[in-house]
């Protein structure tokens, strides 16, 4: 009797379920996340003209990660993406000093958008495994967050991709900050 | 009044003022209640005031007439301000009580201004819509009988009717707010009896001096308060304004004209109005939304849009005649009307979304996997997906539920990179923004087509039958297309099918635009090589110059593919290669699409903005995100209510011109990686050359199209019924072997260079390329050609009626000619018999006169000519083997010259043509052949018909057309009958 409860009260509370959308600049390292989330692999992948998606679960919260390409042409259909999203998972290439202006627009105009207005707000600090890439504190201030993400709950997560360091520490970070939708 | 139309803008700003308005007309009716008189006249000016539209022009007009008898037109201006802003209405109110003062002038001022406005009514009215017109009948009426309110409000509408002064006020009251209004019509009404008492006091007064109230209502404008003090004046007024309203009709007409239509139009159209008041207005609601609507429907049905202002028109005329009855019945059926218009619209809207989302969807899904080579699997592989307001782990989320399933994604994305296209151009010109739609009828099939924001892609739809055969063949079209990468088949880059709730399942295919966006098309033409309702009226052509033109418009015009010797060739071989394919799959009725761009008119005339309208959906617009958030789970009451305000943003969406958005068809021609497609290459077409392969003066954009035709049950059925009635060879819906094979000769035939054609229509072969296009003066000759090309075809004609089995050989030798003729400079042979097709196509007047001359040459040349051609032709056509026999579906769609080819060709083989044709100008010889012989015994009587026929159409002096037309269908109907049926007797 009472595990059954607990089990319908882990069910109402306790498993929630999580829509990220995995954002960032062409060969920031989306889909290679993504699929060591998924597999736990590093695969190697091709620039992504269109999306992936995957659902991965990690402590008791599934997570719907749909990792959209991120070349200059098709940036435009990102907005296609934002509804319903309650997650943004902004890749960046920590090692790409030159590209920092172009990610903080991107960024800018993404979470400026009202449809990603709740959203949280997790910065991968990207290939952390390169000599000379930038400390999250330096990411962080390169994307100028406290200015442009004030709205938001944000976070930046050095992350490397290919080992999968960082990675479920952002997960984890997204899943105990997500607020339970309402019903 | 052009102006008045103009000031829309301002009439909403009335609509919106009007609340303020009616405070003040009750503020101003409160207080004169105690005066009495006065009440009214303050009410009278009140109303004015909201009724802007009607009363309003009452007052104004009668402002108007004061200051028009003033010779200030400027005041009327000033009145709309005034009337616009609510310091205006105030002012106007005070001024309407100067003018009140002035009643007594109104009457006559009235008149004064019925008069100068009726002569201004004209031009009012051609802006204005019915419904005002009918207003300023029901003014006039009421104009005249100003005394006898009742007459007047019979004539304009029942309701108004019964208290006439009241009725004036309650519309306007109507208009701004109902319950204020109403409640001030009440009052209105208890002061009606005065007014209307006063009203015709107003009248007597009306010798009006008003100049002074004038100038002082227009002064008074900026110093709004000083006039008022005039009771009198008031009540006056309130005749005035009364009167307006009850003879509203007429004085309102006029008055009407200037301020108040707008407001009144816009209260309308607004739908808030009262059943009472709006009857008369309701001819302009029902026409603002009438107006609407048909830009909804253009869009929808695809009308030509230089149709628009004449539907209109017509909408107007009609609303005008049945403006009484519509008075009666109303409101329901304006909404009916209205409602289904919107729904439609609305569903369609939908519909694109949905395909765009699904598109965008499915071609991202697949191209972001690994490239991997295809299977078998792929070919039959389908997957559907659901999409809805919240998503789910496989979909975003999207703005409505629908269900969308993508057909063998992996063989059609190989497709697309067979043909070049770049992933990511391909998503974004199909899936970002916006879609176009083309106005212009949908095909005979009645697909809709799309158009991609950028105008590469097409989305049609097609149906189910067309879907399933579509799949059953992807593998041969994959392959071929793999083979012949220059294809001139469609391309098809997608295949899927969407669904909305309880809607029809819709398969759609995306495919190629072969026009280009940058450059105007200027001509359309789809061939098909057949002739039997393959013409497009010219008298409609006038109408919609942008029109798709047929095969026989194409003959009449004495049009070729001009392409030189490297260009035909490779064209003439790709297009057997793909008829091939065609052929082998039982595919058959389709045709060769060609859009003529003339590089030395350009894009001057910017059709592509004309005649293409911009849909920018709410919801695929970044720049305009909807209001109100996504819910996170919305509920189906949430979901529903999200719903209406889409379809709200939908229904406020009209699609806007081209040329009236801000977004442009390019003029450059951006790189859209099909440069690598031979004939897409130049400048996304295929370019005209020369005999010496030297750029020409105009671009092809070409291709074969609606190649998904099975010829199954249907068509055979339709073979056997058309065949009936028709000689096959010229109908369309014939057995794919020989829709083939004609359609190859026949393009094959119309393909040559400039220089070819001239060499051939004069028939001395001319071998100087600068001679091209200037006629040397060989009319005369050509003429006679002409004529003999014409008894040529008709015979010739009368003969492949015959013959049907007998065709495709008879057919080939016919074709040879003209490939002969693309081969290489033989151009001599052939050339005479173009010369004759073309003349007869556009210049032949007189042809029995020439008859004798023109056979001798002709023979001549066939004979000389013969041989050499023979040799040419035989490689390029390999189909052309069978020497003999011509004409059959050739010639008949030939006119001119390219039978002549046939006719040429065959001397060595055949030096009976020759002969028959000579025959058939001449007392026909013995014929060789015994298909000959069958052709001229039918031919000789045919002859004398012929003759007659002309003689008829020479007096008329020749548009190419009129002479095609005339001499086949038109000569005798009766005795070509005949004919016909006595050689179909001989063939069989």
């Amino acid at each position: 009797m009472g595990g059954s409860i607990s089990k319908m009260m882990s069910k109402i509370f306790g498993s929630k379920e999580m829509r990220l959308l995995m954002l960032g600049l062409d060969a920031a390292g989306k889909t290679t996340i993504l699929y060591k989330l998924k597999l736990d692999q590093d695969v190697t992948t091709i620039p992504t003209v269109g999306f992936n998606v995957e659902t991965v679960t990690y402590k008791n919260t599934k997570f719907n990660v749909w990792d959209v390409g991120g070349q200059d042409k098709i940036r435009p259909l990102w907005r296609h993406y934002f509804s319903g999203t309650q997650g943004l998972i902004f890749v960046i290439d920590s090692s790409d000093r030159h590209r920092m202006d172009e990610a903080r627009s991107e960024l800018t105009r993404i979470i400026q958008d009202r449809e990603m207005k709740d959203a949280l707000l997790l910065v991968f600090a990207n290939k952390q495994d390169i000599s000379g890439a930038m400390r999250p504190k330096d990411v962080s201030d390169a994307l100028r967050l406290e200015t442009i993400a004030k709205n938001h709950t944000w976070k930046v997560e050095p992350s490397c991709a290919t080992t999968g360091e960082g990675i479920f520490e952002g997960l984890a970070w997204l899943s105990s900050n997500v607020k339970v939708p309402a019903r | 009044m052009p102006s008045f139309l103009a000031e829309d803008p301002d009439h909403t700003s009335f609509a919106s003022s009007f609340s303020s308005y009616n405070h003040n007309a009750r503020l101003s009716v409160d207080k004169p209640t105690p005066l009495g008189d006065a009440v009214p006249g303050g009410w009278s000016n009140g109303s004015a005031i909201q009724t802007n539209g009607v009363l309003f022009d009452g007052t104004n007009g009668s402002k108007l007439s004061l200051r028009q008898g003033i010779g200030q037109a400027s005041e009327r201006s000033q009145a709309r301000n005034r009337t616009s802003s609510r310091n205006g209405s105030m002012r106007s109110v005070e001024t309407g009580r100067n003018s009140g003062v002035e009643n007594e002038r109104r009457p006559v001022n009235i008149v004064k201004a019925t008069q100068e406005w009726g002569a201004r009514d004209d031009g009012y009215f051609a802006a204005a819509q019915s419904g005002t017109v009918t207003e300023s009948e029901g003014l006039t009426s009421t104009h005249v009988t100003l005394g006898a309110l009742p007459d007047s409000v019979t004539g304009v509408e029942p309701d108004s009717v019964l208290p006439p002064v009241v009725s004036s006020v309650i519309p306007k009251a109507g208009l701004s707010s109902p319950a204020g209004n109403r409640t001030a019509s009440g009052r209105v009404t208890s002061s009606a009896p005065d007014s209307s008492l006063r009203v015709p006091t107003s009248v007597h007064r009306a010798s009006s001096p008003p100049a002074f109230s004038q100038s002082t209502t227009t002064m008074a404008v900026s110093s709004t308060p000083s006039p008022q003090p005039q009771p009198p004046g008031r009540l006056q007024q309130r005749h005035t304004l009364e009167v307006p309203t009850l003879s509203a009709s007429r004085t309102s007409k006029e008055l009407h004209l200037p301020n108040p239509r707008g407001p009144d139009d816009a209260v309308f159209a607004s739908g808030r109005f009262s059943p009472n008041t709006p009857t008369r207005r309701r001819g302009s609601s029902t026409l603002a939304r009438r107006t609407t609507r048909s830009i909804h429907s253009d869009m929808h049905l695809d009308e030509v849009p230089q149709d628009e202002d004449a539907v209109r028109w017509a909408e107007h005329i009609r609303q005008k005649r049945a403006s009484k009855r519509r008075r009666i019945d109303g409101e329901d059926d304006d909404r009916v009307v209205v409602g289904t218009k919107v729904d439609q619209n609305h569903v369609n809207w939908v519909t694109a979304y949905n395909m765009l989302t699904g598109i965008r969807f499915t071609v991202s899904r697949t191209n972001a996997k690994v490239d991997r080579d295809l299977t078998d699997a792929d070919f039959d592989a389908r997957h559907k997906f659901s999409f809805d307001i919240t998503g789910n782990e496989l979909t975003p989320s999207a703005k409505y539920d629908f269900k969308f399933k993508d057909y063998a994604p992996w063989v059609f994305r190989h497709l697309r990179s067979n043909f070049r296209l770049d992933p990511a151009d391909y998503l974004m010109s199909l899936t970002s923004k916006y879609i176009l739609s083309e106005l212009g009828s949908p095909g005979k099939s009645g697909s809709f087509f799309y158009f991609s924001r950028d105008y590469k892609y097409i989305i049609k739809t097609i149906h189910h039958a067309e879907h399933k055969f579509l799949r059953k063949i992807l593998r041969e079209y994959y392959n071929h297309v793999k083979a012949n990468p220059n294809t001139l088949l469609s391309q098809f880059y997608g295949l899927h099918r969407v669904k909305i709730p309880y809607g029809r399942k819709i398969h759609f295919v995306i495919m190629n635009n072969l026009f280009p966006p940058h450059r105007d098309i200027h001509r359309t033409f789809d061939l098909k090589g057949s002739t039997i309702g393959r013409e497009f009226k010219e008298e409609d052509l006038e109408k919609n110059p942008r029109a798709t033109l047929k095969d026989l418009n194409w003959l009449n015009r004495n049009l070729h593919l001009e392409f030189g010797p490297t260009k035909k060739q490779a064209f003439i071989e790709q297009m057997k290669r793909d008829v091939a394919l065609l052929k082998r799959l039982k595919i058959m009725d389709y045709s060769l699409l060609v859009g003529i761009h003339d590089l030395e008119r350009g894009n001057e005339e910017n059709l592509r903005d004309k005649t293409l309208k911009v849909f920018q959906p709410g919801g695929e617009a970044a720049e305009e995100p909807l209001p109100t958030p996504l819910m996170r789970t919305p509920s189906k009451l949430e979901n529903a209510r999200k719903a209406k305000e889409l379809r709200q943003i939908i229904k406020n969406q009209k699609p806007i011109p081209m040329d009236q958005s801000t977004s442009k068809m390019p003029d450059e021609m951006e790189d859209d990686g099909r440069g690598g497609l031979y004939f897409y290459s130049d400048d996304g077409g295929f370019r005209a050359t020369h005999e010496d392969d030297r750029p020409g003066e105009e671009i092809y954009y070409l291709g074969i199209i609606d190649c998904l035709t099975h010829y199954g049950f249907v068509k055979r059925a339709e073979h056997f019924f058309k065949g009936l009635s028709n000689p096959e060879s010229q109908i369309s819906a014939i057995p794919p072997e020989r829709y083939g094979d004609r359609f190859v000769r026949f393009i094959s035939g119309i393909t040559k260079s400039r220089e070819k054609a001239e060499q051939e229509k004069n028939g001395e072969g001319i071998d100087d390329p600068r001679l091209s296009g200037v006629n040397l003066g060989h009319a005369a000759t050509n003429e006679v050609m002409e004529k003999a090309e014409k008894q040529a075809e008709k015979s010739r004609r009368y003969g492949t009626g015959q013959q049907e089995d007998d065709i495709p050989d008879r057919r080939i030798s016919a074709v040879r000619s003209p490939s002969a003729e693309r081969g290489e400079l033989l151009g001599a042979t052939l050339p005479v018999i173009g010369e004759a097709a073309e003349n007869g196509s556009t210049g032949g007047k007189s042809v029995n006169s020439r008859n004798a001359s023109v056979t001798p040459q002709a023979s001549k040349e066939q004979l000389t000519n013969g041989p050499t051609v023979r040799s040419t032709d035989t490689p390029d056509q390999s189909v052309d083997e069978v020497p003999p026999p011509t004409p059959a579906k050739h010639l008949h769609t030939m006119p001119g010259g390219w039978i002549d080819g046939a006719m040429d060709d065959a001397p060595p083989p055949t030096p009976p043509k020759d002969v028959r044709r000579v025959l058939e100008e001449r007392p026909p010889t013995p014929p060789k052949d015994g298909y000959i012989t069958s052709n001229e015994s039918p031919s000789t009587p045919v002859k004398a018909d012929r003759g007659r026929s002309r003689e008829k159409a020479l007096p008329s002096p020749p548009t190419v057309l009129d002479h095609y037309d005339a001499s086949p269908p038109g000569a005798n109907p009766s005795e070509m009958e005949a004919l016909r049926r006595g050689i179909a007797g001989l063939s069989t």
